[in-house]
């Protein structure tokens, strides 16, 4: 987009569409309903959760309100007599709205605040994805580690050294001691100098990073690091033989009243960690660290990582799409709100893996139909001025 | 087009996949695009915009790529500069002055400079005045112009030139080759466009086309581009074609047309709001438009608005309202009324019809009447179906502009910045039930395996096709 | 009325009864073989009908299963059943099916009975079907009639509904043809005949729904089928009569109003199987005329047998009245001819030896008479001339004794004897005139004679004689025919019989009166009266007074008469006598008329 040097008109617009905050909002809206002609003794507020599903907004935009209307002495009860408000939040297209539906015995009407809306693609995203390798056998996920790539395959774990001719595969482990695999497995592989750990649904195996040094297995229902640079939150638990999860968090301080999901990660922000987690209908919320639910995703998704920027913080990789094109769209908590970039990457086939690394990349493991081969991608976010 | 036929289809497309856009290769220069709409545009030319039927869309979106304006407007209603590079304007908004970017050509090669600027502009009637001042055009009216540059920006004020042989040279990436009246155009590549030559040579518009037809056409391979009718975009989006769609920026209304001549109780307001309330647009959204677009009674888009979805409450449009129930008609008479809508509009057919039998239950009787030219004969029906397009994402302008198109007294807003007022007009526009809005319907394309292009969103602005930015595989 | 004009209008009634008995016990009998054999196919027509209805039933119902059990349509159950399946997605399939299976109606139930997509309908999606609650109760292979309400109105629909079941959910197919002209001129019918269609859609009859196969220049008129549609809605079963499309009878067609009932029970239309009679009324036309033909011409022969048949039974009978008729005329010597072994033959037997008789007896009545005449004659005769012989003998004998007594007064004796004698050789000289006078009667030469100049010329004759009687004035009238009456008479002796009568009447008139001679037109002749205003005939006298020699004067040789009726006899006419005494005479005599 070329820089905008529109001069005064623009800039006027620009001051109007991202003007008042919601404190500033609210005050305004409770003096009006204050000035309204019988002024009302007794208030109903009420909250409407479409169109917008920033419930966190409206909840704090009702405790303002609640908080302006005791201090103008107005009684919030629920009485015939009462004046009921019933609030909302909309977007148009160049700023939020707060909507205020006025309903008495008397008096009926709207008011509409705008407020600032968050400029969508601010800072100037851009995917950068690079394919390591491509496999004929599935892969549930890899390792980049001293020049080696490791990936984690049903029953083994391969890896490969750099050549001319591309990776080549040096070494192979067996994991016979992880017991059968749930259809579709999911798996993570992470290598550390001297030794790779695997997860596998209720095994651990580990073993050095030597070629021919043994695997030891054992039964593990811990489940995946949650983010392999942080142990410190916990792990995301596989139910026995199925491939979701129903359990995230460090064990024995599991995250509460959390329903099977498909996919969780984490991201830290000033405010504390805020997860976001897929459930099985495809719907993704966000949480803060005190598991409330404090935003949501409009899109339908399969998967999401999390990834970290130069710059531009960490924003969350979420899979959408169907089988045969697939695609990873960024979003982020800002700490109000959840944003969104256009930035997209597309892949062709299915996604059967996607994991954070230790560098704040994402790997992600496409199934290609057509040749039904593995590729193993290593996906970045970049943050450009 | 049935959704069977679809099916059908989609067991041929199965096997085809899509292949990501970006994957794999760089951009190709050449080739043709093959581009088929059901409408027919007399000419292409800044002055077509103005009578814009729907049908026609297409074709006017492809007007920018020929003529190009001052400014543009983006997707969040921006202007942004495009033959103006730069602009100013005093704080009342009554001088303005652009620049124009350097090194443009017009198509046969003369340079784009401020007086073929100012002779453009001033061959049609404005409110303002125009003038050239050391390479700058300055814009003076005694009335503020706080909109001047939505106004700029609209279609109808592309810059154009007319060359000795009588034809009109814009400054776009495609230049008019060939224009059969109604039937056939052919673009051709602009070689000195200032944003750099469009990868393809040509674009081959195939007016007139049946949508049914315009499918045959791109299942065979011989078209690049197709109209899907709204109707059957979730159909095609399930059977794997690979779509563009907008968002919703077409408002189809019911409209009680200028002046409410027979029968004398449509022109009582308790029978038009009675109507109003007997209208169940759920069951038609989600089967007629299969969830496309947005069931509305509003008449501009909520993606736009933000408050469109609170005149869904009509209690919000008329306080007499005390019940979404509550029927307004003493039931015993039998009203009549006939239900305009154009012949060729299939998704105007199948609505008026299931209109006409959800009415019956409220005691009126609506007769769909196909009209072959419904501008014209709109005066036939006591009621028209009506789809207009809107013509900006400019909320003043567009609502405006659909006011005076649906025969609506000039809306009136304190201040046009504010929400609330605008809110505050729409709804005194609504008040009367002259017009009651059912859907915001979007626009779709399909497009064949060979055309390649990094983003949709890219290539499908609002009501423009910025084809310059595509490119086909396989060129020989 | 003649014997033979009875014998033939009886014969010619026996004729004509019989004939027509005949023709009309033929006629009857024969048009209701062929009503009969009517009925007979017009009940295969119906049987004919009905079945056909039901194989365009059946042939809807296999078409609908076929579209029930294709993989198509199970697809559709399961697509929809899914989670998040979308039944959106199928609102034109009806369209399509229907389509392609030529249906006119068909439309996707949801389990829950809210229509999924709709053919004739396509805006009634959402809406709950019509028949949502009856279609799990349905037999599979039912076809029923419903009334389905279109957008531009009501229409009949023969219906099946059949269940698509896949996945542990079901939906039901109910589609199916319209009850229209189209449908019934697809049913294979026979020449002839010919079917409407009324939709009960109206309270009252409306011939604007009335439905025909095709529509024929004598069709009947729609208004003249309203009694039988009324009375099939009225009773709700099926009912037949003849209906008239013209005053020709020929263009009747004979209609059996069947009711179709939709699942409830209710009366959804009236199909009405006519048959036309044409053919059988032009049978019967034919037979009719063709009978009355045979009959008249039955009649004709029959009248000429008939007539032929009295001719020849008759004839001897007429011949028989013949021969009576001239013995009452007198002639009585006549046979008949008659030789038939029958009765009539005896008849005429009998008649013939009858007149034998009769000629027998008459010639000896007439010897008999002839005898008793010539007795009386005799009788007459010496009586007559015994009367002046006595005188004679006395006379004679005067003078015998005169010459010898008293020859002195011989000379006077002998002239008074002589006078005497003389006298009375006289009356015997007149009275053997008179004899030989009624004895030399010649037969009459009978010519046309004027019986008025007769009567003119003898009453001038005695006018005169009596117009010089000083006393006892006798007045002579004659009041005749103002035309000639032409007799055929002999002139001179109608003459004489005239003379005979008026002297007749004279003497009856001593002390004066009245005399009227009269002519008159009588049947075929002329009378002639002879009235007298005289001392009158007793009742004995009467019958005595044609006898000769019978005489009531002191005079006359009571000659006259029988002169009189013996030239009646030769003149084959008549006498009759009237009188009552004290009251005159009328002698009547009919003459025949000369031709």
């Amino acid at each position: 987009m070329t820089p905008r040097k529109g001069g005064l008109p623009a800039l006027i617009l620009m001051a109007v569409f991202f003007g008042s905050d919601l404190e500033q909002v609210s005050s305004q809206l409770a003096a009006r309903i204050s000035d309204i002609n019988p002024r009302p003794r007794t208030i109903r507020l009420e909250v409407r959760d479409a169109p917008s599903p920033d419930v966190s907004d409206l909840v704090r935009t009702r405790a303002l309100l609640e908080k302006e209307f005791r201090q103008r002495g107005i009684e919030l009860a629920d009485r015939p007599e009462a004046l009921t408000v019933t609030l909302s939040l909309s977007e148009s297209l160049n700023s939020r709205l707060l909507i205020a539906e006025i309903e008495g015995p008397e008096f009926s009407d709207v008011f509409i605040f705008p407020l600032a809306k968050v400029p969508m693609a601010s800072p100037r995203l851009r995917l950068q994805e690079s394919l390591l390798y491509r496999q004929n056998a599935p892969a549930l996920d890899f390792d980049l580690q001293n020049d080696r790539l490791w990936v984690l395959s049903p029953g083994k774990v391969s890896r490969f050294k750099n050549g001319e001719q591309g990776w080549k595969e040096d070494a192979t482990w067996s994991l016979d001691g992880a017991g059968p695999l749930p259809r579709d497995p999911r798996g993570r592989i992470l290598v550390t100098d001297s030794e790779f750990r695997v997860f596998l649904p209720g095994f651990e195996c580990r073993a050095g990073t030597q070629a021919g040094s043994s695997v030891e297995c054992r039964a593990d229902g811990n489940g995946f690091p949650t983010d392999p640079s942080d142990p410190s939150l916990g792990s995301i638990r596989l139910k026995a033989g199925r491939n979701y999860f129903d359990q995230a968090g460090r064990p024995g301080a599991p995250a509460p009243g959390l329903a099977p999901f498909s996919a969780a990660a984490v991201l830290s922000s000033p405010e504390g960690h805020v997860w976001a987690v897929t459930d099985l209908l495809g719907t993704t919320r966000l949480y803060n660290s005190a598991f409330d639910a404090i935003g949501r995703l409009a899109d339908r998704s399969s998967d999401l990582v999390a990834v970290q920027t130069l710059g531009c913080g960490g924003w969350f990789l979420v899979l959408t799409g169907t089988e045969g094109q697939q695609e990873l769209r960024p979003f982020q908590w800002n700490g109000k709100r959840v944003v969104a970039s256009s930035e997209r990457l597309r892949f062709e086939g299915i996604v059967t893996a996607l994991w954070p690394d230790r560098e704040g990349r994402a790997r992600v493991v496409v199934r290609d139909l057509k040749s039904d081969t593995y590729a193993l991608w290593s996906v970045a976010l970049a943050c450009a001025d | 087009m049935h959704s069977g036929v679809w099916r059908w289809l989609a067991l041929i497309s199965f096997t085809i996949g899509n292949i990501s856009f970006a994957a794999g290769g760089r951009p190709a220069y050449g080739g043709e695009l093959r581009v088929q709409t059901s409408g027919n545009l007399a000419q292409l030319h800044p002055t077509s915009s103005i009578a814009m039927d729907v049908s026609s869309s297409t074709g006017l979106r492809l007007l920018p790529l020929v003529f190009e304006t001052l400014v543009m407007i983006n997707d969040q209603g921006e202007p942004e500069p495009l033959l103006a590079d730069s602009w100013t304007a005093s704080a009342d908004f009554r001088h303005w002055s652009f620049s124009l970017r350097p090194n443009i050509r017009f198509h046969d090669g003369s340079p784009l400079d401020s007086s073929a600027v100012l002779d453009c502009l001033t061959s049609r009637e404005n409110p303002f005045i125009v003038m050239e001042y050391r390479g700058r055009i300055m814009i003076e009216s005694a009335d503020p112009q706080p909109e001047l540059l939505q106004d700029l920006a609209r279609p109808e004020r592309g810059i154009f030139k007319n060359s000795p042989n009588g034809e009109a040279q814009g400054t776009g990436p495609f230049r008019i080759a060939e224009w059969e009246s109604g039937r056939r155009g052919v673009l051709v590549a602009f070689e000195q466009h200032w944003k750099g030559r469009p990868f393809l040579d040509r674009i081959l518009l195939e007016m007139d086309q049946d949508t049914r037809d315009q499918w045959i056409d791109l299942e065979m391979g011989r078209a690049d581009l197709i109209e899907i009718p709204i109707e059957n975009a979730t159909a095609a989006a399930q059977a794997g074609y690979r779509l563009l769609s907008s968002r919703p920026l077409e408002l189809m209304a019911l409209s009680f047309g200028p002046a409410v001549s027979t029968p004398s109780y449509a022109q009582d307001l308790d029978f038009r709001r009675a109507l109003a309330l007997a209208i169940d647009r759920e069951a038609i959204h989600r089967v007629l438009l299969q969830g496309q677009g947005e069931a509305t009674a509003s008449l501009l888009p909520q993606w736009m608005t933000g408050f469109s979805f609170l005149f869904s409450d009509l209690r919000h449009i008329d306080s007499h309202i005390d019940s979404l129930d509550s029927p307004q008609l003493p039931l015993s008479n039998e009203f009549q009324l006939s239900l305009g809508y154009s012949t060729r509009d299939r998704l105007a057919h199948s609505i008026a019809n299931r209109l006409a039998l959800d009415l019956r239950s409220a005691g009126i009787r609506l007769r769909p009447l196909p009209l072959a030219s419904p501008s014209r004969d709109s005066y036939l029906a006591d009621l028209m179906l009506v789809r207009i397009q809107i013509a900006t994402v400019n909320q003043k302008h567009a609502l405006l502009d659909l006011a005076s198109r649906l025969f609506l007294p000039t809306p009136q807003a304190t201040d046009w910045n504010q929400p609330e007022a605008v809110f505050k007009a729409e709804r005194e526009l609504l008040k009367d039930f002259r017009v009651i809005p059912l859907f915001h319907l979007s626009s779709h394309y399909a497009v064949s395996k060979r055309v390649r292009f990094y983003r949709p969103e890219d290539i499908f602005l609002t009501n423009a096709l910025n084809l310059a930015d595509v490119w086909v595989e396989n060129v020989q | 009325m003649s014997f033979r004009t009875r014998l033939l209008l009886i014969i010619g009634t026996a004729v004509v009864a019989a004939s027509t008995a005949g023709t009309w016990i033929l006629l009857v009998t024969t048009t209701r073989a062929f009503e009969q054999l009517d009925e007979q196919r017009r009940a295969a027509l119906l049987q004919q009908f009905r079945r056909s209805f039901e194989i365009r039933g059946e042939e809807i119902a296999k078409r609908v299963r076929a579209i029930a059990e294709a993989d198509s349509s199970r697809r559709m159950v399961i697509d929809m059943a899914k989670p998040g399946g979308n039944a959106a997605a199928y609102v034109n399939h009806a369209q399509e099916l229907a389509a392609q299976h030529s249906l006119d109606f068909l439309e996707i139930v949801s389990e829950t009975g809210t229509i999924i997509s709709s053919a004739q309908w396509p805006a009634r999606y959402g809406y709950p079907h019509p028949l949502a609650d009856r279609l799990r109760t349905l037999g599979d292979e039912q076809v029923f009639l419903s009334k389905q309400e279109l957008p531009d109105g009501p229409a009949i629909a023969i219906l099946t509904a059949v269940p698509v079941r896949a996945a542990g959910s079901e939906l039901h197919i109910v589609a199916g043809q319209r009850l229209d002209r189209q449908f019934l001129s697809a049913l294979a019918l026979p020449l002839g005949m010919r079917l409407y269609l009324y939709p009960n859609f109206q309270p009252r009859f409306s011939k604007e729904l009335m439905v025909g196969t095709e529509a024929k220049p004598d069709d009947p008129d729609p208004d003249r089928l309203a009694p039988v549609v009324e009375t099939v809605l009225e009773t709700g079963r099926e009912y037949g009569t003849v209906v008239f499309s013209s005053r020709d009878v020929a263009d009747s067609q004979r209609v059996q109003g069947i009711p179709l009932e939709g699942l409830d029970g209710e009366l959804l239309a009236v199909v009405m199987v006519a048959s036309s009679r044409r053919e059988i009324t032009q049978l019967r036309r034919f037979i009719g005329i063709t009978g009355l033909m045979a009959g008249i011409g039955g009649v004709l022969l029959g009248l000429g047998a008939g007539w032929w048949a009295t001719q020849r039974v008759t004839k001897p009978i007429q011949k028989l009245a013949e021969g009576a008729r001239r013995v009452t005329l007198g002639d009585w010597d006549t046979r008949v001819y008659i030789y038939s072994r029958d009765e009539i033959g005896d008849l005429a037997k009998a008649f013939n030896r009858m007149t034998d008789q009769l000629l027998e007896q008459r010639d000896r009545l007439v010897q008999a008479e002839r005898v008793a005449a010539w007795r009386e004659v005799a009788r007459r005769l010496a009586h007559e001339i015994k009367n002046p012989l006595f005188p004679l003998q006395i006379t004679t004998e005067n003078l015998q004794r005169a010459k010898a007594c008293h020859p002195d007064q011989f000379d006077e004796v002998f002239e008074e004897s002589t006078r005497a004698i003389l006298t009375e050789l006289n009356s015997l000289k007149t009275i053997v005139s008179n004899f030989s006078e009624f004895a030399r009667m010649p037969p009459p030469r009978l010519e046309p004679v004027d019986l008025n100049e007769i009567v003119t010329e003898k009453a001038k004759l005695f006018q005169s004689q009596l117009l010089s009687r000083t006393e006892n004035h006798i007045e002579l009238i004659t009041e005749l025919l103002n035309r000639p009456a032409m007799v055929q008479a002999d002139s001179e002796q109608i003459g004489r019989l005239l003379q005979n009568l008026l002297l007749n009447a004279i003497d009856a008139m001593p002390s004066g009166g009245r005399l009227t001679v009269r002519t008159r037109d009588h049947e075929a002749g002329i009378l002639l009266e002879v009235e007298d205003t005289g001392v009158g005939l007793t009742e004995e006298e009467r019958e005595r007074v044609f006898t000769p020699y019978y005489t009531t004067k002191q005079h006359g040789t009571g000659l006259g008469l029988a002169i009189v009726q013996s030239i009646i006899s030769d003149h084959r006419g008549r006498l009759s006598v009237d009188s009552k005494p004290g009251q005159g005479t009328i002698f009547r005599i009919w003459l025949t008329a000369a031709s």
